[in-house]
């Protein structure tokens, strides 16, 4: 291959590459949907444990609870300013009226998966269960609407 | 007829219907000799303050004291499209709070609707609903605030369409409404069902007012009683308040011990669906409610299945 071709295919793919992240940039709303998704879909596996329909293992905790914690940390970057339109969505306005307040609640979410994700015996589990429900609890209630 | 003539008329016609509507308006409060004597108990009267949900609207405004276990000393402000209200005081505290209320006048207020100066409540206050309650269970609930530490926090007039006449129309027009609505009915008991189902039924309808978001109103905001739980727009118009109805057949539960345990631990068993448009501060005050309580009220909430009430 000449130079000039492997700089035309090269452009092309980065050409594609640019507009599948245009794409997904374009649509915040279903990302963070998709996140918080698989945060609760993590959260349902947690919450087996504290039902006592699953037994506590150390191993699978420490995974769900950093699945939450990762999928959180992306969700931050998915509320740009006007990402309150455009796709049905139940984000209030809440979040942009009060930003500081919202990336707080935020936060207090991904440090609780954090600390989740460091326990290792089963009397750790439901304080670090209390904390980490409250601080979902804590952001749906200011910032999430009524579902439709 | 001359125009004088016809205006004179006209006059005592609109004189007639004023004086009609101030009559039918006024506020009835019951006697003090109808409120039985009663050694209060204390721990009922916890279960019923967290019922009943006291603190959601009574908790303090952003920036007082707030903690775990805020006291309800009011201020937090409480929209509606006809003006904004400050839910009052209710510690008691005898110049700003309710601590120089008699029976009589708590039982008037939160059963009637009715304030000690003999005005109308409006009825974002669920006196509705409380009106169901066994007068024994809001005398316990007196009993429970008067045990609570009195705060100091002034009542701060509400900020109406109108200013103070938009008030009194407001509060006028809510003798109106409370003709319309008829007084409330106490819980009759249904000896074909279970103790926990009678107990819950009694809790949801009475101190755990949910029909006042569940229950969708007619074009006079009365309640539909025939639409009871049915779900209805969301108050603060986002989105809509679902319906109770058929919770397990709809697969929304699994059992009446689903219903429980989001009650009484909502996000922390991993039940998201119930923290948004005000119910995560329900179920807070629903998860410090015995669990024999928490229990009941779910047995009747399964139990709900359009025909069943």
């Amino acid at each position: 291959m000449s130079n000039r071709r492997v700089l035309t295919v090269a452009s092309g793919l980065m050409a594609v590459t640019l507009a599948t992240s245009a794409v997904l940039a374009a649509s915040p709303i279903e990302d963070r949907q998709a996140a918080m998704k698989a945060v609760g879909k993590a959260m349902g596996e947690l919450a087996k444990i504290a039902k006592k329909e699953k037994k506590f293992d150390a191993a699978t905790v420490k995974a769900d609870a950093q699945t939450i914690h990762d999928k959180l940390g992306t969700a931050k970057g998915l509320f740009p300013e006007g990402s309150d339109k455009g796709h049905k969505t139940r984000a209030l306005a809440a979040i942009w009226k009060d930003r500081s307040t919202f990336d707080a609640a935020l936060e207090r979410a991904e440090k609780a998966s954090l600390a989740m994700t460091e326990v290792t015996s089963e009397d750790q589990f439901m304080p670090a269960m209390n904390k980490l429900g409250g601080a979902c609890k804590n952001c749906h209630d200011k910032f999430r609407k009524p579902e439709e | 007829m001359g125009a004088k003539t016809l205006a004179a008329v006209m006059l005592v016609i609109t004189a007639g219907v004023a004086g009609g509507l101030y009559v039918l308006s006024a506020p009835h409060p019951v006697a003090a000799s109808s409120v039985p004597r009663r050694l209060p108990d204390l721990a009922n009267g916890q279960v019923m303050y967290n019922a009943g949900g006291c603190i959601s609207c009574h908790k303090p405004a952003a920036g007082q004291a707030e903690g775990d276990a805020p006291l309800p000393s009011g201020g937090t402000a409480f929209n509606t499209p006809a003006g904004t209200f400050y839910p009052p005081n209710i510690t008691p505290d005898r110049e700003t709070g309710i601590g120089a209320w008699s029976d009589v006048d708590f039982v008037n207020a939160v059963q009637h609707g009715i304030s000690p100066q003999g005005t109308h409540y409006i009825p974002a206050f669920p006196y509705s609903s409380y009106g169901r309650m066994k007068v024994e269970d809001v005398l316990d609930l007196k009993a429970y605030l008067f045990s609570l530490p009195a705060v100091k926090a002034e009542r701060r007039p509400p900020e109406m369409l109108l200013g103070a006449i938009g008030e009194a129309m407001m509060r006028r027009g809510t003798g109106l409404w409370k003709l319309l609505r008829g007084e409330p009915r106490r819980i009759a008991h249904h000896a074909d069902e279970s103790g926990p189902w009678n107990r819950g039924a009694y809790l949801v309808k009475a101190p755990g007012h949910c029909g006042e978001c569940h229950t969708p109103r007619n074009f006079s905001m009365i309640p539909i009683p025939h639409a009871f739980l049915q779900g209805a727009p969301h108050p603060d118009g986002k989105g809509k308040v679902p319906s109770l109805i058929d919770l397990v057949g709809r697969k929304r539960y699994k059992d009446a011990d689903d219903i429980a345990n989001a009650l009484q631990f909502g996000e922390t068993f991993g039940y998201d669906k119930l923290s948004s448009g005000g119910m995560g501060a329900v179920q807070t005050n629903l998860s410090k409610l015995p669990e024999g309580d928490i229990k009941a009220i779910a047995t009747y909430l399964a139990g709900l299945t359009g025909e069943r009430q």
